[in-house]
């Protein structure tokens, strides 16, 4: 993958996280078929540099799935995936690649 | 079904010179790469040997779309040895199916198109099956034709090595009698027994750690193993396989027995648990993940790796339960 394509991923799961506010089923489906796939190439290549980084995002990536496998509640979605933004971009820059920030409404 | 390699005719290098130029690709496909290829095929299998097995091929797009659904072709070339070359001259073919994986864990069987087609990846990944027979050790190559859904004909080409014999238990011979851990097992973290559960978490399939591989084959019964690490994945594959074994255990516990393998002790200090080892771990590397279906007797009689899929694993295990 290139830079970009690692930069476009972490930007599928600031949209992720953003939809879970409010429509989880399609956080859910945006984040199997943009986000999965791609993070377990991020895991990768995080794990030849640190395998401690690589394990946390792994982590918190299954988190992520077992929310959207079961209850899917807006609040349990958002935390995991709050959990897995830092981790991803934490992944990320261990292998080089940088990251904006997301920008994320929240519910009133 | 089986299906065998047929010899062919013809020169590898005026296939990949006719590949380059071909009036199937029209305009709006992807755009083709320096050797005129518009697919990149990922190899998929393990542990190629001579004889004939299961051979496995993911496709993407040279945009690294996902090409799934339908039938593919596979042109198979012997390159030689790293001494002494050959003229890769085309030796057989055969047609692939494709075998899909659904995206996320306990999912559905995702819709496959009858053609082959750019996937979204929303409804799983999957790869290309064939059975092949490689007749020499040494490396291979293979062109992979496709008819894609909208884009016209595709090829691309990748090599691989055939070893003289498996590095992985194979098929006919003794299965590993592992003492691996179980929910009874009090010498070791939850997450060594399946990599999901966490102290906060359970083990998602307690009916895959009641019984050692050992303990299974002592049985009289056939035993299925899968070993996997569905949080540690590099394939993206465990945790749907080790899913789908858990349903089928469901419906096959009073005929055989399960076990589920969890790869690492400490995924972060590579620490594997010693029965993982004696199944996955060869020259210091892991491959993951596999499933394997020993027989009453103790001996191996199917093994997956990579992918394996309901439709592979119930019909062996069904040969097996009502033999």
């Amino acid at each position: 993958m290139t830079v970009r394509q690692l930069q476009d991923t972490y930007d599928q799961l600031c949209r992720t996280r953003a939809l879970a506010v409010s429509q989880v089923p399609a956080a859910r489906e945006l984040f199997f078929s943009q986000v999965h796939s791609p993070l377990h190439l991020i895991a990768q290549a995080a794990q030849n540099v640190d395998r401690s980084v690589a394990a946390r995002m792994l982590e918190a990536k299954n988190d992520v799935e077992s929310v959207f496998n079961s209850a899917m509640s807006p609040d349990d979605a958002g935390a995991a995936l709050d959990r897995l933004l830092p981790s991803t971009a934490e992944a990320l820059r261990s292998v080089g690649v940088t990251t904006s920030g997301c920008d994320i409404p929240r519910q009133a | 079904m089986t299906r065998r390699l047929k010899p062919l005719a013809g020169l590898l290098a005026f296939l990949l010179a006719a590949a380059a130029c071909s009036p199937g690709a029209p305009e709006t496909a992807t755009p083709a790469g320096p050797d005129g290829d518009q697919l990149a095929p990922q190899i998929a299998s393990y542990d190629l040997a001579v004889g004939s097995q299961r051979f496995l091929v993911g496709l993407l797009s040279r945009e690294t779309e996902l090409v799934g659904g339908g039938e593919v072709n596979f042109k198979f070339a012997y390159l030689g040895t790293r001494t002494q070359q050959t003229s890769g001259e085309v030796v057989a073919e055969a047609k692939a199916s494709y075998l899909p994986i659904p995206a996320e864990a306990d999912g559905p069987e995702p819709d496959v198109p009858d053609k082959p087609s750019i996937l979204s990846g929303a409804g799983g990944s999957g790869v290309y099956s064939t059975e092949a027979t490689f007749d020499r050790a040494g490396f291979w190559g293979v062109v992979v034709e496709a008819d894609v859904e909208g884009r016209g004909l595709w090829t691309g080409r990748a090599t691989f090595e055939v070893l003289d014999t498996h590095r992985f238990p194979w098929i006919g011979e003794d299965a590993p009698r592992s003492q691996n851990l179980t929910m009874s097992s009090t010498d070791a973290p939850r997450s060594a027994i399946d990599s999901r559960a966490r102290e906060d978490r359970e083990v998602p399939d307690p009916e895959l750690h009641q019984m050692t591989v050992a303990d299974g084959i002592a049985s009289g019964k056939p035993t299925l193993v899968v070993v996997s690490t569905p949080t540690y994945c590099v394939s993206r594959f465990c945790g749907p396989i080790t899913d789908m074994v858990h349903r089928l255990s469901k419906d096959y516990s009073n005929e055989a027995n399960f076990v589920h393998i969890e790869v690492w002790r400490d995924f972060e200090n590579k620490e594997v648990n010693r029965a993982a080892a004696e199944w996955v771990l060869r020259d210091e590397s892991i491959l993951e993940p596999w499933v394997f279906l020993i027989d009453a007797e103790g001996k191996i009689a199917g093994r997956w790796d990579n992918v394996a899929t309901k439709g592979e694993l119930e019909p062996a295990l069904k040969t097996l339960t009502t033999s």
